[in-house]
Order: structure tokens, then C-alpha cells, then sequence
């Protein structure tokens, strides 16, 4: 009686634990960027703290310094950039009103918006932008953001708003870099030193800094004189909690306003229905692809990597792993692109059966019937590396594995530690065969870095003269119409030559409490609108 | 006795230096550049040569030994790769926050622990003994970060009356101390009943009770006394812990302390943070260990250890 008491008791105190663990099923909901629920039309209150819930402490709040996206998010609130992205990623003026170029392409001159004020209340000038970037270019910053600033010779101050940038060479990609690189206040950072600037940040941007509690909080406060409008909120708030669960749980309980990272996927269905969250969705202009090593001796010929990027199912991948956050991709550019996206690519559709006639065509065929493609006594064996650790790309090797093998292609997969799979991608290079990586890159459609032969980071160690040229002309030429021709034709080849198997594009999602409004469903992202987000509950004026 | 501490204090020394040299050796074993992840794949190579040369990387890796373990002796763990703060700086403005947690869970296993021990050995196969075993293999089985989500959505999400994350109130030690709590305090509650039982089974405790002795006064004066030993032992090794036993329910909890700024400096490769954190945590637990040792020696003056 007592041994079935404590049994009883045992159970009873386990099943309680896993019920209260496990939420009931969702029905599918439908996957992608639809608009947020309907909104009523509401007058904007001014009052209340919006908390977003970060997976990481920031590391600094230098522009120039920080290396992380945490201190990024945080960064863009209280500082500014000439120029930035909004919308459909299109360029748009902040704190330069217009600006031109020479006709060499080599002078840009920047006019200034008259009246733009730091948190001290004094006016932000040309010499605070020159100063900026003049400490970027110097080596003893050590600002990793200085190879941005490469190909440009010199900055000057004509008056106090206009500025002229001069380049080693016409640089159309200027634009992109200065929209990354918010601007400091000259007589605030002589003030108080690089060193101690972490701590003392001062910008022009909607909300100036108040607090930093390491590993636990930075608090923002709005500033009242913000050029683009008063901000509606109070303050700003942001929490960092790396447990991707426990960020939502916050969400739920009302202690975090927006998950700005990693929502779960499988959160994402039962997120949609529910009435207390707005899901904003942004498409992403990166790619995760599946790389092949061009100096491996196998994917040399042409056929044999549109043979793989046939027998792979790409929106299998998508279906199965990231039916949320995922959008398959054909080329390495996805509509967040805008202008210079080019929806007329090649498109690689599942079909072994073609795969195994690309690679008959190209001398493969199994002569010892092992089930193992051979030519000239060597059987077609390869190895994947991924990153250690990795439990999404790990199930979808694992997929890619039994589709190669139905080819007749035996890969083995290994992983590796990060920082040796970066070292084998950007210096070793012939140490791997085969790959699944995601590439970040920015809108600017200057794919130079990762698919010129000289790139920094050449994935896959592509070369193609072709490629190489339209790369050249596409940075080095100023007129957008003219740079979309030469990237259209890019496009193209990247995809019929496969340099790359592109799988999908990230389509980022971040959840919000529908108590607050005032954001928008754009691919460049929801904080920049931060002046303009309020809260229903405010009370304040 | 003084000698015999001398003794223990001196050889505590030798092993810190070797604890050093093993820390030091594996961080620098370990695959990756460290400079590389802080300066990004873009950073142009005179950046991150730059860097290199700026934290010593670019010296011989007995040179950068001795150069941090002088700098280690006086407190100074170098400056953060990732912040560009001073790595002391950084660790003692978490430590008080990792010492609030650690000490409340502490209490809390006490505080169940011990009560809960002497009540089931006294009990001894009654229905309570029998839960409280059961309570105690639950505590130890569980790990932290399933116990730790569990709780959160019972108290947090359900029930609405603890917070989620942080700390500041009351109620935010709530969650993350029973969580680190639960398994110290099942562990200590089954050392507690072995060692009450044990010591109800001697002969002086019969002796005691035929001498006509109250229970209550056998229980406090005979029992109580001799079982101490082992549970002071566990209770000293579990406070060398305190500093570091933490890191997964900070990481949960998104507790702003140590252990938190250990796995973000191991994901970030942040060397001279992590050096400083693992020498730091042995650093305690050697002088834990020390301190249970001449403990033991007041405790009971037939232990001696010459």
C-alpha cells in the first residue's frame, strides 16, 4: 500500500511537470510575409517602455567598434548615418539631405540637414562626419570597419553642412558603407576618450543613452528633439536573454515587448493566431547554400554541379526545416534586392534523373556496382563539413547525404569547429570538399568579397573571368541603371554555372506585442521606425 | 596544527600554478584565432595584425604565460577582446550578483536539506522518509535547465506569480535559486539521513538513551554532533562552488553574473575573460578545500594529517 502511495505520488509529480511542459498541437498555419492583423485607426499616445528582448549582452557602443549585432540594434538608436535603409532597402536621406557625384565618379559631396542635434543639444556639422570617418581610416583605431573605407582617399569639410568624399576610384558601393556607419560627435569624443566612450555614448539618433548594467540591461531614454520627430515612447529597454524559449516566454508574460532573434520555428504557428503578438516579417538579402570546392578535381566540369544542384531538394530543405523562415532561393540575390533583383535566373528543380544524366554525361558510372559513382578508378566520395554543434544544418546533411547517395555520390559528413571551418573557407581552402554555410551580406549588390576570384572570402574558390569583369564594372559604376545590367547578367551565371547551390533566403521574423503599434512590414526592418512606435496602454503626453 | 596548515597553504600554491599552466595550455591549444573572431572576416589583415600584436598574440606562447600569470598575481587579467574593458572590472562587477544567487540557493538547500535529512532518518522508512528520497533522486535527476524551464512555465507562464528573467525583487531569486538549490539540497538531504542513521546506531548513543538521557537531548547532543562531519565536508565543497556552480541557471535565468560572462567570453573566444574565470573558480575551490580541511581538524581532534 505505502510502495503504491509513493508510486502514485512520483507519477503523479512527473506527469504534472511534462503537462505543464508541453503545449497543445497547433494546427499548421500558413507559412510567410502576410501583413500583420488588422489595425484599427488609432491616434499615436505619447508615454511607456518598449523592452526587446536580445540573445546577447552588447559588447560597445562605439559605432565603429562594436563588432556584434547586439550593440548594433542598440547602436542605431542613439546614433545616426548620413544615409540609410529603409523600406524595400532603398536608400533613403537622414542626416545628409541629398548628395551628388562628379561626373569621374570621384567626389561625392554630401548637403547636410541644417538643425540635426546631438544629446547635448549642440548641432551635428561636417566636421563631426569628417571626423567620424577620419577615425575609422586611421590604423590606430583598429576599427574592423576600416576596410569599408579602403578605397577612399580623403574626406573634406567645405562648410558646416557639406562634406566631400573623395575616392581612389569610382566607388558606387560608398553608399552602402556610410549607411552602416553611424557618426560620432566630434567635442563629445575628445571629450571623453575612445576609452571610455562605452559608457558615455552620445548621439543624434531618437533615444540617448541613460544606462548600460552589463549582462543584464542598456536603457534608452527618448530625446525630445530628435530631428525626424519626437519620439512616442518614453524609453527603450533592452534585455538580453540567450535561451531562445525563454525570450518568448517573457513575450507571453509581458516582461519583453519584441523578440528581435531566433523566434523558434515551430513557436511560429501558434505566434500567428494568437491576438497578443504581431509577427514583422523582413526578408533577408543573404543566402544559405550548399558550397562546392572548385579546386576539388570532381567539380571542375560544369555538369557535375548542375547534377548536384538537381539530385538536391531544395524546397524539400525548405518545407521540412525552415517552412517559416525560409524562402527557397535560385540565385544569390532575393527580392529584398529590390532594384537589382533578378527573378530570371536558372532554376535547379529536383531531378535525380537528370542528375544521373549530367553525370553520365560528364564520365561517371558505377563500373564495379558498388552503388558508388566511379571515373578512372577513383569511386566519387566526398566529405561534408559543417559547423560543430549545428543541429539544423546537421539534419539537413543528413537528407543531402541520402539524395547524393541516390545519385550515386557517397558523402561522408564531419563537423568542424567554427573558427577552423573559417580557416579552411578563407585561408587553407583545399582542405574540404563540400559545405553548407549561410552568407550575410549587406543590400548593396556588390557580391566582389565572396564571388570575385581575388575576393576575401571566394566561396568555394569560384573563378570565372566573366564573373570577375561584371563584379569590376558593377562597383566601380555609378549610375544604378547601367550597375543593374551588369549584376542581372551576374546573376545569371552564378546560377547556370552553379558556383554556389543556393538553398534559401532567410525571411527573419520578429514577434511583438500587439499592444504596441507604429512599425512596418519592410525588408530593411522594423527598428529604424523606433521614433514612431507607440503604446496603446501609454498615458502620458 | 600551524605547521600543518603552512604545509597545505604552500602546496595550494604549486597547484594554482599548475591549474594556470593547464588553462593557459588549453585555451591556446584549442583550434581558431581568437583575433580573427573579434575582428571579423572583413577586417583588413593590418587590423588584425594589429589587434594581434596589441593583446601579445604575436609573442612566443611562454612569453605570453609569463606576461599574464605576473599580471594574474596582482588581479590584472588583461582587457576583454570583445568590450575593451579590463577583465577584473568586468568579473568583479558580475561577482556579487553570481555570489546573491549562489548564497540564496545555498540557504535554501540548507534550510530543506537538513531538517528534511534528520526528520527521515529519524522516520526511518515512514512515508515521509520514503517522499523525501523520492523528492531527493527527482532533485539530483533533473537537470538544471529542464528543471529550470519546467518551473518558469508552471510559476511564470501559468500561474503568473514569479518573473521569467533578471533579477532585482524578491521574486526573481524565486525561480533560479530552487532551481540551482534543488540538486545541492538532494544531495545533502541523502548525506544527512545516511549520517544521522549511522550515528543513531552507535553504542554511545545506546548508552546515552539507557542512561535515561531525553531523546531530544541524545538527538542534539550525540547524534547531531557526530553526524556534522560529513555534512560540513559537503557543505564546504558545495561552498567552493559558489563562485561557479551556476553557469547554466545563469544562462536560463539570464542572471547578469559570472557564469553568464563565461559562456559569452567561450563563445566570442574571449581568452583573457575565460583565463581569468577558471583560474578565479579553482582559485575558490582550493581554498574551500583548505578551509574544510582545518575545519576537520577543530571539528574532530582524533583527525590528523601528520
Amino acid at each position: 500500500m505505502k510502495r503504491a502511495t509513493i508510486m502514485l505520488l512520483v507519477v503523479t509529480l512527473v506527469a504534472a511537470l511534462m503537462v505543464a511542459g508541453c503545449a497543445p498541437q497547433q494546427e499548421e498555419a500558413k507559412p510567410g510575409a502576410e501583413e500583420p492583423k488588422e489595425q484599427p485607426k488609432e491616434e499615436p499616445k505619447y508615454g511607456g517602455t518598449f523592452i526587446i528582448a536580445q540573445y546577447a549582452d552588447i559588447t560597445h557602443l562605439c559605432p565603429f567598434l562594436s563588432t556584434d549585432g547586439a550593440s548594433n540594434t542598440v547602436n542605431r538608436m542613439i546614433h545616426m548615418p548620413l544615409v540609410m535603409y529603409r523600406g524595400n532597402n532603398e536608400l533613403v536621406p537622414i542626416l545628409a539631405e541629398r548628395w551628388e557625384y562628379s561626373d569621374d565618379g570621384l567626389e561625392w559631396t554630401f548637403y547636410l540637414r541644417k538643425g540635426v542635434k546631438w544629446h547635448d543639444g549642440t548641432e551635428v556639422t561636417a566636421h563631426d562626419v569628417k571626423y567620424t570617418y577620419d577615425l575609422i581610416m586611421d590604423p590606430a583605431t583598429k576599427s574592423i570597419r576600416r576596410g569599408n573605407f579602403d578605397l577612399v582617399d580623403k574626406v573634406e569639410v567645405i562648410d558646416d553642412y557639406t562634406l566631400r568624399i573623395v575616392t581612389k576610384e569610382p566607388f558606387a558601393a560608398l553608399l552602402d558603407k556610410i549607411a552602416t556607419q553611424p557618426i560620432v560627435c566630434k567635442h563629445h569624443v575628445e571629450k571623453v576618450g575612445l576609452e571610455n566612450y562605452n559608457h558615455h555614448p552620445l548621439g543624434c539618433g531618437p533615444f540617448k543613452f541613460k544606462e548600460w548594467v552589463p549582462e543584464e540591461k542598456v536603457v534608452l531614454e527618448r530625446f525630445d528633439e530628435y530631428f525626424e520627430g519626437r519620439p512616442y515612447l518614453d524609453q527603450v529597454v533592452f534585455v538580453n536573454i540567450p535561451e531562445p524559449s525563454v525570450r518568448l516566454m517573457a513575450l507571453e508574460t509581458g516582461e519583453a515587448h519584441y523578440n528581435w532573434w531566433q523566434t523558434p520555428e515551430e513557436e511560429i504557428p501558434r505566434l500567428q493566431e494568437d491576438p497578443r503578438f504581431t509577427l514583422y516579417w523582413a526578408l533577408r538579402t543573404d543566402f544559405h547554400f550548399f558550397g562546392l570546392n572548385h579546386w576539388h578535381p570532381f567539380f571542375k566540369d560544369v555538369r557535375v554541379r548542375q547534377a548536384f544542384a538537381y539530385a538536391i531538394d531544395k524546397e524539400a530543405i525548405v518545407e521540412n526545416f525552415v517552412p517559416y523562415t525560409g524562402v527557397v532561393a535560385h540565385g544569390p540575390y532575393s527580392e529584398a534586392y529590390g532594384f537589382y533583383y533578378n527573378p530570371d535566373v536558372p532554376k535547379f528543380t529536383y531531378d535525380p534523373d537528370k542528375a544521373k544524366e549530367l553525370l553520365a554525361a560528364a564520365g561517371w558510372a558505377d563500373t564495379d556496382k558498388d552503388g558508388i559513382l566511379d571515373k578512372d578508378g577513383q569511386p566519387f566520395k566526398i566529405e561534408m563539413m559543417i559547423k560543430q554543434g549545428d543541429e539544423l544544418r546537421r539534419n539537413i546533411a543528413v537528407l543531402i547525404q541520402k539524395w547524393l547517395k541516390d545519385v550515386g555520390v557517397e558523402m561522408t559528413i564531419r563537423e568542424w569547429e567554427w573558427s577552423l571551418m573559417l580557416d579552411a573557407l578563407t585561408k587553407t581552402r583545399d582542405n574540404w570538399d563540400v559545405t553548407l554555410v549561410q552568407f550575410g551580406a549587406s543590400p548593396e549588390p556588390d557580391h566582389h568579397l565572396i564571388f570575385h576570384s581575388t575576393g576575401g572570402f571566394a566561396l568555394g574558390n569560384y573563378s570565372n573571368p566573366r564573373v570577375d569583369e561584371l563584379l569590376e564594372k558593377g562597383r566601380t559604376t555609378l549610375d544604378p541603371q547601367q550597375r543593374k545590367v551588369y549584376y542581372d547578367e551576374y546573376q545569371k551565371i552564378v546560377a547556370e554555372d552553379v558556383a554556389v547551390i543556393f538553398l534559401w533566403h532567410s525571411n527573419h521574423v520578429n514577434v511583438c506585442s500587439s499592444r504596441f503599434k507604429g512599425m512596418k512590414q519592410e525588408p530593411a526592418g522594423q527598428l529604424q521606425y523606433i521614433h514612431q512606435v507607440w503604446d496603446t496602454e501609454a498615458t502620458g503626453k | 596544527m600551524g605547521q600543518y596548515v603552512a604545509r597545505r597553504a604552500f602546496l595550494s600554491v604549486f597547484l594554482l600554478l599548475g591549474v594556470s599552466v593547464l588553462v593557459f595550455s588549453i585555451m591556446h591549444m584549442a583550434p581558431g584565432d581568437p583575433v580573427m573572431m573579434v575582428a571579423g572576416l572583413e577586417a583588413p589583415p593590418e587590423v588584425v595584425e594589429a589587434i594581434r600584436k596589441e593583446w601579445g598574440f604575436d609573442q612566443p606562447i611562454h612569453v605570453q604565460y609569463f606576461r599574464w600569470l605576473r599580471r594574474a598575481v596582482v588581479l590584472d587579467f588583461g582587457i576583454s577582446l570583445t568590450t575593451r574593458e579590463r577583465v577584473s572590472f568586468m568579473i568583479l562587477s558580475r561577482v556579487p550578483n553570481t555570489l546573491k544567487l549562489n548564497l540564496a540557493a545555498y540557504a535554501l538547500a540548507l534550510c530543506i536539506a537538513i531538517p528534511v535529512g534528520v526528520y527521515s532518518a529519524l522516520r526511518q522508512y515512514s512515508l515521509f522518509d520514503h517522499v523525501g528520497t523520492v523528492a531527493a533522486l527527482l532533485g539530483v535527476s533533473m537537470p538544471g535547465f529542464w528543471l529550470g524551464l519546467m518551473l518558469m512555465i508552471v510559476f511564470a507562464l501559468k500561474l503568473h506569480i514569479l518573473p521569467v528573467f533578471g533579477m532585482g525583487t524578491w521574486k526573481h531569486y524565486v525561480l533560479p535559486a530552487f532551481t540551482l538549490g534543488a540538486a545541492q539540497a538532494a544531495g545533502l538531504m541523502r548525506m544527512t539521513r545516511s549520517s544521522v542513521l549511522e550515528a543513531l546506531h552507535q553504542d554511545y548513543v545506546r548508552t546515552a538513551r539507557a542512561k535515561g538521557l531525553a531523546e531530544r537531548v541524545v538527538i542534539y547532543k550525540h547524534v547531531l554532533k557526530n553526524a556534522a562531519i560529513p555534512i560540513v565536508t559537503m557543505m564546504g565543497f558545495r561552498f567552493a562552488y559558489i563562485l561557479s556552480g551556476s553557469f547554466i541557471v545563469e544562462h536560463i535565468f539570464a542572471w547578469p553574473g559570472i557564469g553568464r560572462l563565461a559562456i559569452n567570453s567561450l563563445y566570442s573566444r574571449d581568452y583573457f575573460v575565460v583565463q581569468a574565470v577558471v583560474l578565479m573558480t579553482a582559485t575558490m575551490i582550493v581554498i574551500a578545500n583548505l578551509t574544510v580541511d582545518i575545519i576537520y581538524c577543530f571539528l574532530d581532534p582524533r583527525i590528523r594529517y601528520d
